[in-house]
């Protein structure tokens, strides 16, 4: 494996693990929300749940196709603190998006080929969700 | 009649100007070459940055206001040569305002320099943000 193949093969295991990250903390902020009383929160975070499990895998699978093993999920990560209120709870998954968007953005160009394509695309995702979190279009998303 | 002291200057300095400012070798300050500045080198990307501006230029007829607006702040970012037009284009203008994320996604893995890299990844997902804003995407 060349240099430039196996950097960009570390883009996308420091971007799964990620979303490995992500994943744990978006089930620990859907486990604060309930369904009928803040339907679209709910609904924001099984949307993003859903996205991030499918990035998950998209990654996943280039890894294992560039002949390496996947980075494997932590057995627990920091959970945000002081939640408190739905309020909270929608802020907490608004920074993890925008900390995925930031992520992607500096991995991106530390890619070649088919996997800073996918990593843009994943960043293109992360970046729309923020809006479904109440954040705001800006021209230049995750700088 | 000269002083003792300008006596004694211009003794000195004579034979200076004599030998090295002589007139034939004083060089003219309006005829002087200007100093070496070499071109500056091309910049390799340039084609995929001017490629680029030319398919938002030409997404952007017919399309909101806001989109052409984002646009702006992108293209002013990027620096196209001089004189890029909108490439032709066809449809309507969602499908084309679609169709630009896939144009600076594919522009930015083509693109060498990491920071445009990471400018053209920014411009599609803002572009992805204003489709998901209004429902398109």
């Amino acid at each position: 494996m060349t240099t430039a193949t196996s950097a960009s093969t570390e883009a996308v295991q420091a971007a799964l693990a990620v979303e490995h990250a992500a994943i744990y903390v978006l089930g620990a902020l859907g486990g604060l929300t309930s369904a009928t009383s803040s339907p679209d929160l709910a609904r924001a975070l099984l949307d993003a749940y859903d996205d991030h499990v499918n990035a998950r895998e998209a990654l996943a699978a280039h890894v294992v196709a560039a002949g390496i093993e996947p980075v494997a999920p932590s057995a627990v990560y920091d959970l945000p603190r002081r939640i408190g209120s739905d309020a909270g709870v929608r802020a907490a998954a608004l920074r993890l998006e925008q900390d995925t968007t930031a992520t992607y953005l500096s991995l991106a160009p530390k890619a070649t080929g088919s996997d800073r394509t996918l990593l843009i695309q994943l960043l293109c995702r992360a970046a729309a969700r923020q809006l479904d979190l109440g954040a705001k279009p800006r021209a230049f998303p995750g700088t | 009649m000269l002083s003792r002291r300008t006596a004694v200057g211009a003794a000195v300095i004579a034979p200076l100007a004599a030998s090295a400012c002589s007139a034939s070798e004083t060089l003219d300050p309006v005829k002087a070459p200007p100093p070496s500045t070499p071109p500056a080198p091309a910049n390799p990307d340039q084609s995929v940055i001017d490629a680029t501006v030319a398919a938002i230029l030409g997404a952007d007829k017919g399309s909101p206001s806001a989109f052409v607006q984002l646009h702006r702040v992108h293209i002013e970012a990027l620096a196209p040569t001089k004189g890029v037009t909108a490439a032709p284009t066809t449809g309507r203008w969602q499908e084309r305002q679609l169709a630009l994320v896939t144009t600076l996604i594919t522009a930015a893995g083509r693109a060498a320099d990491p920071q445009l890299i990471t400018l053209l990844a920014s411009a599609a997902a803002g572009q992805q943000q204003l489709l998901h804003g209004r429902g398109l995407a």
